[in-house]
């Protein structure tokens, strides 16, 4: 579905991804790891177009989407969960989420599931998103991705600055769009205990180039020690 | 009588701010959106004007050069968004310096087009008279009566359109965050062009309502586009509200102090204060604060 394939991305004139290649099967869940700066965030505003990379190829349903523009991209079916959240701060939740369907061409309507998957949302709807705690902002994030029926969802750390019980919900709610919307999902994540829960691949960046990849199982200590540890 | 006056130098500075905000608002806007201190605004404006001049000249009225006004400059706007602005929006100096650089081109033909002196542009029938206010003389123009109402109009159009449709659903997500409101889907070129054009056309209609003012001059923006960025300063660029609650304390402040004092007096005291609130409010009246 997704095919990343030999990507240099550079902020200006530093030069972010050497070479990166990484693959996501439909309905897949592969998780990126690395340590801070090694690249992880710059390798989802690479697919999101975001940030254009100036060499390689990105391939989406076998069409290549390098040079697309973002929202043609989300247009395709791929929907971002960004790192911070970044809600938009004085829209209101409904109108966060209403914009998130406007962008893929749908109607204004609401659809249930998100109340289903987030009931706490329900009573927020007409709060602004800038003024909501960080467990809700996150909660709206992934709301927003989710009533794009996003084919693949980019998720970057989820989970950053939340508190445990909310960590296990969002955990959880990542299992569950994986499984009941068969969306693949390519989750950029800190937290070892998540990814070795959710993911059914692995792929770790170190300063730019995947250094290793392969099936959850084999994201053994050793590798972690090796790759992740500072 | 000196209630009177005194009212009705209230009623004149409603008249000022109304003309404040017909002319700021499209440079609000454009600003508040896609972040173009448009330094081509004043210029905008006096292209509206010499719409109004032409089209009174062949035999219209004010009335009937507004709409063309809006339609000329709104796409003078995308010539100048399409061909200029588009390549440089992350870049606020280069946008400043190539706004500025529209503004000597566009006056520089009207001179050589229309000539150094300012055409005369009449006001319409309609607009001629004066409201009896009081029982005695001086009275109220209904040619501000209309400013008013044009300054509500604009101001009332714009909250629609920000507010209650989908394309300014999406503004609203671009102005704050363009980045992810393209990730969501929004097209935010072309919202950047069609906010543009929005913008201009309405410096367009300005410079159509203004030019029966003063006439039609090559020069005429320059005063105008002052006052503008004076508007949004003070209120701020985070709110639709700035541009009214601005206009009006700078209208009313001028108008006041100008009938107790005099008018150079008045903008000097005006601009002092200015500076004191920018001192208050850094981002201006209605800048938008939010939770980190």
């Amino acid at each position: 579905m997704l095919r990343v394939s030999g990507i240099d991305t550079y902020y200006g004139t530093s030069h972010i991804l050497h070479e990166v290649s990484i693959e996501v099967d439909a309905g897949e869940m592969v998780s990126v790891l690395g340590r801070n700066g090694a690249g992880k965030t710059t390798l989802l505003r690479s697919i999101t177009g975001e940030r254009l990379p100036r060499l390689g190829r990105i391939e989406f349903d076998g069409k290549t989407i390098s040079k697309l523009a973002s929202h043609l991209r989300t247009r395709r079916g791929i929907s971002y969960v960004p790192q911070g959240r970044q809600i938009i701060s004085d829209l209101t939740v409904s109108e966060n989420l209403e914009l998130a369907l406007l962008g893929v061409g749908k109607s204004r309507r609401i659809p249930d599931v998100v109340y289903e998957y987030f009931p706490a949302l329900r009573s927020l709807t007409g709060r602004k998103g800038g003024v909501l705690s960080g467990g809700q902002q996150q909660q709206l994030a992934i709301a927003r991705a989710l009533v794009q029926e996003p084919r693949l969802l980019l998720m970057d750390e989820p989970t950053e600055g939340l508190q445990p019980s909310v960590v296990a919900e969002i955990q959880e709610i990542i299992k569950r769009i994986g499984s009941e919307h068969n969306c693949a999902i390519l989750l950029v994540e800190q937290r070892l205990d998540v990814v070795r829960d959710v993911a059914r691949r692995f792929a770790i960046l170190d300063t730019g180039h995947i250094v290793a990849t392969g099936p959850i199982g084999e994201l053994s200590d050793d590798v972690v020690r090796k790759h992740l540890q500072v | 009588m000196i209630w009177n006056q005194f009212a009705l130098q209230i009623l004149n500075g409603l008249g000022v701010a109304a003309i404040l905000v017909i002319a700021t608002s499209g440079l609000a806007i454009i600003f508040g959106v896609a972040g173009v201190i448009n330094m081509a605004h004043g210029t905008f404006i006096m292209v509206g004007a010499y719409t109004a001049a032409v089209v009174n000249k062949l035999g219209g009225d004010m009335f009937m050069a507004m709409p063309l006004a809006f339609v000329v400059v709104a796409l003078l706007g995308l010539a100048v968004e399409r061909g200029v602005i588009r390549w440089i929006y992350d870049r606020p100096l280069e946008t400043l310096l190539a706004t500025w650089g529209v503004a000597i081109i566009l006056e520089v033909a009207a001179r050589l087009i229309f000539g150094p002196l300012g055409l005369k542009v009449d006001w319409p029938d309609l607009l001629d008279g004066n409201i009896k206010l009081f029982a005695r003389p001086p009275h109220y123009p209904y040619y501000r009566v209309f400013h008013i109402v044009l300054a509500a109009a604009i101001m009332g159009l714009t909250f629609y359109l920000l507010y209650k449709t989908n394309f300014g659903l999406k503004v609203r997500a671009v102005r704050r965050n363009r980045a992810i409101s393209g990730c969501m889907g929004v097209d935010t070129a072309k919202i950047d062009m069609l906010i543009f054009m929005y913008g201009s056309g309405l410096a367009g209609v300005a410079g159509a309502v203004l030019a029966p003012i003063k006439a039609a001059t090559f020069d005429m923006g320059f005063t105008y586009a002052v006052s503008s960025y004076m508007v949004i300063v003070l209120g701020g660029v985070g709110n639709l509200l700035g541009i009214p609650v601005g206009a009006f304390l700078i209208g009313e402040g001028e108008t006041l102090l100008a009938f107790r004092y005099n008018t150079v007096i008045g903008q000097l005291l005006v601009f002092v204060a200015i500076v004191i609130a920018i001192r208050v409010f850094p981002r201006g009246i209605f800048g938008y604060h939010e939770r980190r």
